[in-house]
């Protein structure tokens, strides 16, 4: 697969739709910094498997709703 | 800005600090040992671990993944240009004296060796950070 392949993802309307959530929030939850949700949000970082799960998780949604590939 | 950003900002300030009072320094003196001394200032960049300890210590996420992955390629940088900056040091002075030529080192040149290989590590490792934090995936 090229490099130049991004993941498309939802974050920013899923937060917005759970009671406007904050980035701090959901990095908190997410258990990473809230940098790496503006970098994931800006699309400038793809993220790992297990933090595209456990993203998805604090949306109670599964990981094909949150995130896609970007062709 | 992520800690370890701040931590790369610190370094490369520590950095221009102690080549702006060495370089001046060296050139007044006529590049004279002693002026080596204050390559000393750098040790300062040791500091850049207490840089965070606040929000580490609120209990919020301070490192993860993606810093993990800047981290990596940004050691990967200061140790390749390191290794890179070695091999030309020792091999063009080979081409150039030739590899009979009678070379006396002073003993000083051994330790400022390890300062000097730990300002291009360091100062590359910070830069290539910063610039990484700026730019797009890491992945």
């Amino acid at each position: 697969m090229p490099d130049s392949v991004q993941i498309k993802n939802k974050i920013r309307r899923l937060r917005f739709d759970h009671d406007e959530m904050t980035q701090q929030e959901l990095a908190n939850l997410a258990g990473v910094t809230r940098q790496t949700i503006v970098a994931l949000e800006a699309g400038r970082y793809n993220p790992s498997l297990l933090l595209a799960f456990r993203i998805a998780k604090t949306f109670g949604m599964p990981i094909e709703s949150v995130f896609e590939l970007d062709q | 800005m992520n800690t370890q950003e701040k931590r790369a900002w610190f370094i490369l300030a520590v950095l221009a600090a102690t080549l702006a009072v060495y370089l001046p320094l060296a050139f007044v003196t006529g590049f004279h040992v002693a002026s080596l001394g204050v390559t000393g200032v750098f040790g300062l960049a040791g500091a850049a671990p207490l840089i965070g300890r606040r929000e580490k210590a609120a209990g919020k996420p301070t490192f993860d993944e993606r810093d993990s992955e800047i981290e990596k390629a940004a050691t990967l940088a200061g140790y390749s240009i390191f290794w890179l900056a070695l091999v030309l040091g020792i091999m063009v002075p080979f081409f150039i004296l030739g590899p009979n030529a009678p070379v006396t080192i002073p003993m000083y040149v051994f330790p400022m060796l390890l300062v000097f290989a730990s300002m291009i590590i360091f100062g590359i490792r910070a830069l290539v950070t910063v610039v990484l934090y700026r730019r797009g995936s890491h992945a």
